[in-house]
């Protein structure tokens, strides 16, 4: 390994992972561009890719790791070239040395370990100036990680005393006043022009794809999205106690627009999931759905619903503003085929390869009660994690947007890498009978993801003698750039069964299962 | 209901260019990129600096000591009141001292140019014959070297001073405080970039045996009707002129040879001696420098250990490290490796020519001259290909990582307001900029001598740990 220092300069992530793809090519071995802060540099060292050299940077310094002998001058003049260019598409771009003073809006991406002291800073000279979003004179939307929970707590309490509303750490997707934030759907809200809808649904939610799944339902079923507000995934944790979807509430209650709200999260602190409902229950008028994963069913209260799944909640808030509503496409394929095809080879168990972390967990709940031990590397239960990431282990249901796969790379929503590896690596698997997986659409993501994809499929059915079932649900809309229907279509042609609902192609997977013994 | 309305977003995208890419997409919002950079400060940087911000009991101390070091350096009145030999006047010195610029270092770890002014001084001294026999002597260990700067004293490049080398003497008057420097040997082949060649030698024996003597003779003349040369006034003159006294001294040197001409006229001198000494300084534009250093070096000594302050009373380079002193924080070193200068090279030379930013000149910018006033000296700036408008640049962005300004240097572009005075470690790292220096620059190898001048920043580390062990030492 050799490491090449480029001093005094700074560029962002995305952009050196951009750079990293481009000299990745041009050297035929990867390559990995990182700026030299505490937190790189350890994980550099952790996979070994840190020299004598490397070591010394500082977070001034890029840190360039190669395994051969390249040409400084020739790397140095691809970065420059590469991160003018980029500059130069955008001339519109409006560059300022501080925030300016009538924001009411920061979104932050900048490397987690500095988040704490320059939103702290951001929030201490705030002076409320302009007009307020979601009820708050600021929103800061954090889409770092690699915040530690003192310090998100911290920041959220100083936040509220001055009327500010923390989105994240962790926050991937929101859609604020109708526009998307992160990786976010472009979906139909009540700030649409020719919008004649009066009011939509609110959606709160800790985790991103969640939401995207949430609010690209209600917009496939035809419904309206009010605001749609991420809080970061730990905001349900004890030590942070909700404090970002408190503040939410209180603004969606009182919202005119916002006629019921959904609330999601992944597996949250019993403590603060009653301090939330007791709040609700005591304070609040409009109808709550909740769809907390991992929550044990609660008794419904009132003005509070508990759905199991996603699409429940979805269901559930729709029936508040029409009450007729019932979904129509429910599975219409019927299992028997895949059956009876599977049942004359040894082929078994299901493999899902998943972007998102809450369709992981959500298929997994939903499987457990088919199949029962579902293994993951984020388990809805410790005892079925999985050894070894990388390795499948009869019924599998991977998070490839977790930590250990996405440490210095680009989300799997965009960087497919891992997920082409896997799902050939489980195509050659004898005992696998289903590959399921999800493809997120939406702003951020892939723009191309069948370009991206389409050989592996081929590739892996090829493997198993067109024997393994293919499934995909996507999350998407007809507005998306990568367009609903026309992904939907692309797939089938390759032999991919589709669903427009994790649950539906949950259950229909469950059933096979199920039959297969 | 009438049609939603929405409230007017104001966004502020502050870190990865593509979320302010994907909202343009999205529809006409107003939108701004935030420039962000950690600056160079690490998390512990962050955390210590927010430590001090809650302590607004030890910012005030800071404050208060801070006014009080700038005050001082300010009010220092630098006269030159003497010349001699370093064995008779620099304290703790003899034949086998040898000291160096920038913070201690040993033989072995020297840079080339060091390495090559150590056996120079050696030959000069008579301690050896050739360079073969001064190493020998060198690694027997019967040499003791130290920094210029624990001895009152500051050398320029290389910095290698030894005993018999005549050295100006500087009286701070306010203080009654002395610092030395020796002669400057000209441009070119000079023992203070390393080179040790036979005619070195002889140019620095001319200066011992005819120059040292007549210019003794005309300081004592001048020190018989007045306290000696005024050299803080003739700096604040040559600012005026174009100067910025640190790789720019033209004015200077003139103003300081009018100083000395009617006493050198009056002494009845030799035609030939005469002649030569004239020559000598007025060919060399940098023979103030040698002046103007010990007289910053007398104004800072002073700041030494005034508890609770955070400014730099050293600022010195060895070719190897860059090391900084902290007025609360006495006698400390704070390294980082040196940086490369960014300049013009005499052809035939290039960058890679180098070696890495040298010498205790960087004394200059610490009391507010040098690359602090390059507003005063336009003409320097085509060392870094820059046009004037930068010399002006260069000098605000110090205002921001200073305490205040200099009382009597004065920059008349800038309505005469003061030169930047007082780098404070604590702007250096809130702000992300760091002191920048105006310096020659050294061939790498021993015995070649100067190869260019340029310009660049000091290195942040240093900043950093010296910060660290201040919050350490004080909150």
């Amino acid at each position: 390994m050799k490491n090449i220092i480029k001093p005094n300069c700074f560029y962002d992530s995305i952009l050196l992972m951009q750079i990293a793809s481009v000299l990745s090519k041009q050297y035929s071995s990867e390559v990995t561009l990182m700026m030299g802060t505490d937190a790189n540099k350890s994980l550099l060292r952790e996979r070994k890719m840190l020299t004598s050299d490397g070591e010394k940077a500082s977070v001034n310094d890029l840190i360039i790791c190669f395994d051969k002998n390249v040409d400084e001058k020739k790397v140095f003049d691809t970065i420059e070239t590469f991160s003018k260019s980029s500059s130069n598409q955008k001339q519109d771009l409006i560059v300022e040395d501080k925030i300016p003073q009538n924001t009411n809006l920061i979104l932050v991406s900048i490397p987690g370990e500095f988040v704490f002291y320059e939103v702290k800073k951001i929030i201490e000279e705030f002076v409320s100036q302009g007009e307020s979003v979601l009820g708050h004179k600021l929103c800061i939307f954090i889409f770092s990680d690699n915040v530690s929970i003192e310090e998100e707590k911290e920041l959220k309490l100083s936040a509220l005393k001055k009327n500010i509303l923390i989105m994240g750490p962790d926050c991937g997707t929101a859609v604020v006043n109708g526009l998307g934030l992160g990786f976010s759907n472009n979906i139909r809200t009540i700030f649409d022009n020719n919008n004649i809808s009066k009011q939509g649904i609110g959606i709160i939610s800790a985790g991103g794809t969640g939401l995207q799944a949430i609010m690209t339902m209600i917009h496939n079923f035809g419904y309206t999205i009010s605001q749609a507000i991420g809080t970061g995934s730990r905001d349900l944790s004890e030590e942070v106690g909700g404090i970002t979807f408190l503040e939410s509430i209180k603004y969606l209650e009182k919202d005119p627009y916002t006629k019921t709200i959904i609330l999601f999260s992944k597996p949250p602190s019993e403590k603060v999931v009653k301090k939330i409902t007791e709040y609700i229950s005591k304070n609040c008028r409009k109808m709550y759905v909740l769809n907390l994963l991992g929550l044990n069913k609660k008794q419904e209260v009132k003005n509070i619903f508990f759905a199991q799944t996603m699409q429940e909640a979805v269901v559930k808030a729709i029936k508040v503003i029409n009450p007729k509503f019932e979904i129509r496409n429910k599975i219409t394929v019927s299992t028997s085929f895949w059956v009876n095809k599977l049942k004359k080879t040894n082929r078994k168990y299901v493999r899902g390869l998943f972007s998102g972390g809450s369709l992981c967990e959500e298929t997994a709940i939903v499987l457990k009660k088919y199949i029962g031990d579902v293994y993951s590397n984020i388990p809805i239960e410790k005892n079925h994690k999985l050894p070894n990431p990388w390795k499948s282990f009869k019924n599998t249901i991977i998070d490839l947007g977790d930590d250990i796969f996405t440490r210095g790379k680009p989300h799997p929503m965009i960087d497919f890498t891992f997920r082409k590896e896997r799902m050939i690596e489980e195509s050659k698997d004898k005992e696998v009978a289903i590959i399921i997986f999800d493809l997120v659409l939406g702003w951020g993501s892939n723009i191309e993801p069948i370009k991206e994809i389409r050989d592996t499929i081929k590739l892996s059915i090829k493997n198993s003698n067109s024997q393994i079932l293919f499934c995909a649900i996507i999350v998407g809309t007809e507005k998306d750039v990568q367009n609903y229907a026309n992904i939907e279509r692309q797939l089938k042609k390759l032999g991919v069964m589709t669903f427009n609902s994790n649950v539906t192609m949950s259950e229909f997977v469950g059933k096979i299962l199920q039959d297969l013994g | 209901m009438k049609q939603c309305s929405s409230t007017k977003l104001k966004v502020a995208n502050l870190g990865v260019r593509w979320f302010y890419e994907s909202i343009l997409k999205q529809k006409n919002i107003d939108v701004v990129h935030i420039n962000w950079s950690p600056k160079g400060k690490t998390k512990n940087v962050y955390r210590l600096l927010d430590k001090l911000y809650k302590n607004k009991n030890l910012q005030k101390k800071i404050d208060v000591a801070n006014k009080v070091v700038i005050d001082k350096i300010s009010s220092s009145a630098p006269f030159l009141v003497g010349i001699e030999q370093a064995y008779k006047v620099v304290p703790e010195m003899n034949k086998f001292t040898i000291l160096h610029a920038g913070p201690p270092i040993e033989y072995e770890k020297m840079c080339g140019p060091m390495k090559g002014a150590v056996l120079g001084a050696l030959m000069y001294e008579g301690i050896a014959k050739d360079k073969f026999e001064a190493e020998k002597i060198v690694l027997s260990g019967k040499i003791k070297f130290d920094s210029c700067h624990h001895h009152n004293m500051v050398g320029p490049m290389a910095g290698v001073v030894s005993a018999s080398m005549p050295v100006w003497i500087l009286k701070n008057l306010t203080f009654n405080n002395y610092a030395y420097t020796t002669l400057n040997e000209g441009l070119g082949k000079v023992l203070r970039f390393g080179a040790y060649s036979k005619e070195v030698i002889k140019h620095l024996k001319w200066m011992e045996e005819i120059l040292f003597p007549v210019l003794k003779k005309v300081i004592k003349l001048i020190t018989k009707k007045s306290y000696g040369i005024d050299i803080k006034t003739i700096t604040a003159q040559a600012l005026t002129m174009g100067d910025e006294c640190h790789n720019r001294n033209v004015a200077a040197t003139n103003l300081f040879l009018k100083e000395i001409l009617p006493y050198m006229i009056e002494l009845n001198l030799n035609k030939k001696i005469f002649l030569d000494i004239i020559k000598f300084i007025s060919s060399n534009p940098h023979f103030y420098l040698n002046i103007s250093m010990p007289a910053c070096k007398c104004s800072t000594d002073i700041v030494e250990g005034i508890r609770f302050s955070s400014v730099i009373y050293t600022m010195a380079r060895n070719g190897v490290n860059f090391g900084i002193r902290v007025s609360g924080l006495p006698k400390k070193w704070f390294v980082a490796p040196s940086g490369m200068p960014k300049g013009l090279y005499f052809s035939g030379y290039k960058e890679s020519d180098g070696n890495p930013d040298l010498g205790d000149s960087t004394i200059s910018e610490v009391v507010g001259i040098g690359a602090f006033a390059m507003a005063c000296a336009p003409a320097i700036v085509k060392f870094v290909g820059g046009v004037a408008d930068d010399a002006k640049k260069y000098t605000l962005d110090m205002y921001k990582i200073c305490i205040g300004e200099h009382k009597n240097f004065l920059i008349p572009q800038f309505n005469f307001r003061g030169t930047p005075l007082g780098v404070d470690i604590i702007k250096v790292l809130e702000t992300g900029i760091s002191p920048i220096i105006n310096t020659g620059i050294a061939h790498k190898e021993p015995g070649i001598g100067q190869i260019g001048a340029g310009i660049l920043s000091a290195p942040m580390e240093c900043f950093i740990t010296a910060f660290e062990e201040f919050m350490n030492e004080y909150s």
